[in-house]
């Protein structure tokens, strides 16, 4: 089957469900969302059992005169093993979302947009995944950055708008400003990050003549090109990706974006979109390559994020805002893994990330359910009574996250550490050091959540209904058993991942001997043991509601206050400064377009209706036009 | 000694299809209701479309002709005719959901309407001055029973100051064309060509006083300031089908001529593109600034029309190759959206007199599919990406910038974005939200209209999103640096 009906199923279903909401009455416009995505999911499986080892390119139309090699470039979606892989993640996972969507926004007024702008995003993250050229992959590119705007803003006059209760809707109204500031926020520092994407695409074309990337793949080789310039084409591409993954410095958004509903946090900001820059970075495996200054920083930036997500994790409140923290952490270690060259194991964390994230995200947005909205971890607990396969398939997401062996994330992250190890010592221990406090955060999130006393409000909570239940059950199985696809050697596995995905990517084997491999697994295994037991030993004390590094942590290490300081307040008064101007020359201006507005009522008045006025300008004009002739002719030929 | 007349039929075929439309309605009128005239019409100018399809050259190819050159069938000429017969096509489809509420539901306008046709494909198609002037004055007589045919006050006085004027701008514009056989002793484009290039003082001086003539009575026929002045009374008062045609397929026929005429014959004679480079000017000051302070809409796209003149003449600035192409891909689309948009105003409109851009506010919530369509045509007019009116100014632009026409460009770029406000003002009235009674005419049954917006829409999206559908026919610069044959 074409490639094209991927992206274009879920386009045809954003058009249908924005176009003629009023068709789709109740659920069904939930169903139909979820029905496309379904179809897609279909095909990338079978496109995806058909597939050999050749990579499939299938062009569809011409498109932007000049930007490929002595060619036109043309509208083309590219098939190999990374981007079959990513396809079937966004499908799936995707659907899953889709269906546990139709249950969790069952009482939302908006339903029926909702799914549109879901669609939307399916379809928009799939061309961006399948794009062929680094232009295409910026439409999708833009196109999830406009969807991620539209869904942390859902709610963008709030949830009560219109409730009767006065009190009520005033905090509807603060939870609106609140909801639309996020979503500017995403935009805005994506914005900054696209910035750094396009330099990188216009510096290539520069470099290369050409933007197709098959075409660049195969001509960097040969091609006689200042290697300072492949590097800093991939520092921009790095800005690029750093603003879409919420890294720092651009991370500041993604927190914020938890404004969204809780499956979108899931889809979007956990699993599919904010892992792009992971994706943009492995596509451009073949440049990273060449420019081992930018993997170097890719590494870092990786490594620090993952640092500075998991220290603000630490102390956060809010159910979602810990995930959100745990998010930005995670992808770091994504970004660490394909900075050492571990392209593989990055795109392996990707997988189950996405498994056990979406997972962790949907239980919590049980939990919200089930609580009335009720978000602070402060005031839930003990819910394992109330909610028992919740707090079972949540169970399997905290044990997967903390790397608890034979959960996904034990192999996954496994494999980032010891490729960090074999590339540099310092980036290892700032890993190990993440994954020991991945695991505490998590295991507090746990404890406060599912065990000791229930301290809520809510008399008596009651557990995810049947549709909700559906994808949480997947999602859990994924998450403990997606790590046997790529079981080490050293272990005894196949690595049949590394296989799979080494047909498109160069996997970068490290050589290290068998006996450190063991050691440093032992050592993964301890910090995430450990981590969870200094929880469980905290939970003991009751002294888990306040982190270690208290305002700190609770603040994010003040990292928006510094924009604030830095960037927002010079802005501000940059802004107030232009504004005494703007005002002055307003007023200077509005007195030009008054004289000017003249000639517009002049021109009226020219027009008199009359037949012999109208006929007096027209011999004018032609008495004119051969007066100005023969002024030049007589000045120019005397 | 008598040489036989050059004839061949297959470069008059489209122009006899037409003809024949015009005659049948003349004649059947007596027996056929004015619905079967129209459709019988409808498909000869399809007919046409396909004669001139066929009459495309390949590369290599010579054009065929037919009176010994007189009448040239090139491709430039099937270019420009298949955007005539668009507009004509939707003039027509327009007519039959609109003209029995206008009163004009009788088979002298179809007749009228064709014969108006017929004159703009012989202008089109036209190989020297006199076919040229034929088709011009068929086409113009045409039209002024065109805009007088409804018996109303508004729509006699509209086409009184269209007759009136249109013989100023036609007297001018032949004497004019005798000055340039005068210079150079020939009517063909060809051989008016030929000779510009080794001319004495005396003759040369004829000859600028010619071009600068027929500048001035092609200036009327497309509205360049200051002879436009006729084009806002006569569009207003005009009924909204009629108005359509005028401001869509006849101001075609007149930019065809001109390319014919400037961009062919004329080329290389001196003086007449910086007297041109004026006109625009001031085109582009007086269409814009007054656009700006109209209140009634249909009377706005009269002046709009105006404006466009403006940005479609500054095409003929460019370079022949270039000029050509962009004016070609520009009238297409400016007929579109025209066509589009005042096929709007006449299925709401509850007289002929159009409606207020005030009456517009909250449409959306009315007419969500009108409103829709009818921003799309704002927004394309405007020149806003993604619809083709941007490509089509981007074109024109390029082709006189290029040409070294500078402060010309920079003139026309400001004036896009004055237009920008008086496009976009009525398109954000359309969404606004609306407690006052509907003013639109509130009956009938427009599949015919529904049909024209949404081909027209369509258009205008596709063709803007993939502009190289219509541009890629266009951009051989051998079609357009051959306008006068070899």
């Amino acid at each position: 089957m074409p490639l094209f009906l991927l992206p274009l199923l879920p386009l045809v279903g954003f058009a249908l469900l924005i176009l003629f909401p009023r068709l789709f009455p109740g659920k069904s416009g939930g169903w139909l969302a979820s029905g496309t995505v379904l179809a897609s999911f279909v095909i990338a499986v079978t496109r995806f059992l058909g597939q050999g080892d050749e990579p499939a390119r299938e062009i569809l139309w011409t498109w932007l005169p000049g930007m490929a090699l002595n060619a036109n470039l043309s509208v083309g979606f590219w098939y190999d093993q990374l981007s079959a892989l990513m396809a079937l993640i966004i499908t799936g996972v995707g659907f899953l979302i889709h269906l546990y969507s139709v249950s969790y926004m069952g009482h939302d007024r908006q339903f029926t947009r909702f799914f549109a702008f879901l669609n939307f995003f399916v379809a928009m993250m799939l061309v961006l995944v399948l794009a062929d050229s680094y232009p295409l992959m910026f439409v999708g590119w833009e196109g999830v950055g406009v969807a991620s705007y539209l869904l942390i803003g859902f709610w963008f006059s709030g949830r009560n708008s219109e409730a009767s209760d006065r009190d009520i809707r005033e905090a509807s109204d603060r939870e609106g400003v609140a909801n639309s500031n996020a979503a500017r926020k995403a935009f805005i520092m994506n914005r900054i990050g696209d910035l750094g994407f396009m330099l990188g695409m216009f510096l290539l074309y520069r470099l290369y003549g050409t933007l197709v990337i098959p075409e660049l793949a195969e001509r960097v080789d040969g091609a006689q090109v200042a290697a300072a310039g492949v590097e800093l084409a991939c520092l921009f591409l790095l800005v690029g990706a750093v603003g879409k993954s919420g890294q720092l410095p651009l991370t500041t958004w993604l927190p914020d974006a938890m404004a969204g509903p809780t499956p979108v946090s899931a889809l979007i900001h956990a699993a599919t979109m904010v892992t792009a820059g992971v994706y943009l970075i492995a596509r451009s495996h073949f440049l990273y390559d060449l420019a081992p200054g930018a993997s170097t920083w890719v590494a870092w930036v990786g490594a620090l994020t993952a640092l500075y997500g998991a220290l603000s994790a630490l102390n956060q409140h809010d159910i979602k805002k810990i995930l959100a923290y745990s998010t930005v952490s995670q992808l770091g270690y994504m970004f660490l893994a394909v900075g050492v060259g571990a392209y593989s194991a990055g795109v392996f964390h990707l997988l189950t990330h996405a498994f056990f994230k979406a997972l962790l995200f949907l239980s919590a947005g049980a939990v919200i359910h089930a609580l009335h909205e009720e978000q602070d971890v402060r005031r839930m607990g003990g819910l394992r009574r109330f909610m028992p396969f919740t707090h079972l398939t949540a169970l399997m997401g905290v044990l997967a996250i903390a790397g608890i062996p034979v959960w996904s994330g034990f192999f996954s992250k496994d494999a980032i550490l010891a490729a960090a190890f074999a590339a540099s010592p310092l980036l290892y221990v700032v890993g190990l050091g993440v994954a020991f406090l991945t695991a505490y955060y998590m295991g507090r999130w746990y404890f406060l959540v599912w065990r000791g006393e229930y301290r809520g409000s809510v008399a008596h909570p009651h557990e995810a209904d049947g549709l909700m239940k559906v994808p949480l059950g997947i999602l859990a199985a994924l998450a403990t058993l997606a790590g046997f696809l790529n079981v080490p050697t050293f272990l005894g596995g196949g690595h049949a991942f590394d296989d799979y995905l080494g047909r498109a990517i160069p996997v970068h084997g490290h050589e290290i001997p068998i006996s450190t491999e063991w050691l440093l697994t032992l050592l993964a295994v301890a910090a995430g043991v450990g981590g969870l037991l200094w929880a469980a030993a905290e939970h003991r004390r009751r002294a888990l509601a306040t982190g270690p590094l208290g305002a700190a942590s609770a603040n994010a290490l003040y990292l928006d206050r510094v924009y604030d300081g830095l960037v927002a307040a010079p802005s501000r008064a940059l802004a107030a400064g232009l504004d005494v101007v703007d005002r002055g020359l307003d007023g200077a201006l509005s007195g030009v377009a008054r004289n000017s507005a003249a000639p517009g009522g002049l021109f009226s008045r020219w027009q008199s209706g009359f037949v012999r006025t109208y006929a007096v300008s027209m011999l004018l004009g032609t008495a004119l036009l051969l007066g100005y002739w023969a002024l030049r002719t007589i000045g120019g030929g005397a | 000694m008598l040489t036989p007349p050059d004839v061949a039929l297959a470069p008059l075929l489209p122009i006899l299809l037409v003809l024949a439309g015009a005659v049948s309605s003349t004649v059947l009128g007596f027996h056929l209701p004015r619905r079967t005239l129209t459709a019988i019409n409808l498909v000869l100018l399809l007919l046409s479309a396909a004669a001139m399809a066929l009459l495309w050259s390949g590369p290599g190819e010579l054009p065929a002709t037919a009176f010994g050159g007189s009448l040239r069938a090139d491709n430039a000429a099937v270019l420009l005719g298949l955007t005539i017969v668009a507009g004509s096509m939707m003039a027509l489809l327009v007519s039959l959901d609109t003209a029995y509420r206008a009163r004009l539901s009788f088979p002298e306008f179809d007749a009228m309407l064709m014969y108006a046709v017929t004159g703009t494909l012989l202008i089109a198609f036209s190989g020297d001055l006199i076919v040229m002037l034929i088709g011009l004055e068929v086409m113009s007589l045409a039209s002024y029973v065109l805009a007088t045919l409804q018996d109303s006050r508004r729509a006699e006085e509209s086409g009184l100051k269209y007759f009136l004027l249109g013989s100023v701008g036609s007297a001018v514009l032949i004497y004019g064309l005798a000055l340039v056989y005068g210079a150079t002793g020939s009517l063909s484009y060809g051989g008016i060509a030929a000779a510009t290039a080794g001319l004495t003082p005396g003759n040369l001086g004829l000859l600028v006083g010619g071009a600068l003539l027929l500048l001035a009575g092609f200036g009327f026929k497309v509205a360049l300031a200051p002879f436009h002045q006729w084009t806002p009374d006569v569009y207003s008062g005009a009924p909204t089908t009629v108005s359509l045609f005028l401001s869509t397929v006849v101001k075609v026929a007149a930019f065809a001529g001109m390319l014919r005429v400037f961009g062919g014959a004329l080329q290389n004679a001196p003086f007449w593109a910086s007297a041109l480079q004026l006109l625009i000017a001031a085109t582009l000051i007086v269409g814009n600034a007054a656009s700006l302070f109209q209140t009634n809409f249909k009377r706005m796209l009269a002046y709009s029309a105006v404006a466009h003149t403006g940005f479609l003449a500054m095409a003929l600035l460019g370079t022949p190759g270039l000029g050509g192409a962009a004016l070609g891909y520009y009238l297409l689309v400016y007929t579109l959206m025209t066509g589009a948009a005042l096929a709007i105003v006449a299925a709401l409109q509850r007289t002929e007199a159009g409606m207020n851009i005030s009456d517009l506010r909250g449409l959306y919530h009315r007419h969500p599919g009108y409103a829709v369509a009818l921003a799309a045509c704002l927004a394309s007019l405007a020149g806003l990406p993604p619809f083709a009116g941007f490509f089509g100014k981007y074109l024109a632009f390029q082709a006189a910038f290029q040409n070294g026409y500078v402060w010309l460009s920079i003139l026309a770029v400001l004036a896009s974005v004055a237009a920008l406000v008086y496009y976009l003002r009525p398109a954000m009235l359309l969404f606004m939200p609306d407690r006052t009674p509907a003013r639109e005419y509130p009956h009938g049954q427009r599949p015919a209209t529904n049909l024209t917006v949404a081909l027209g829409v369509a258009a205008i999206t596709v063709l803007g999103l993939l502009p190289n559908l219509w541009y890629g026919w266009l951009a051989d610069p051998a079609i357009w640096e051959l306008l006068a044959g070899r």
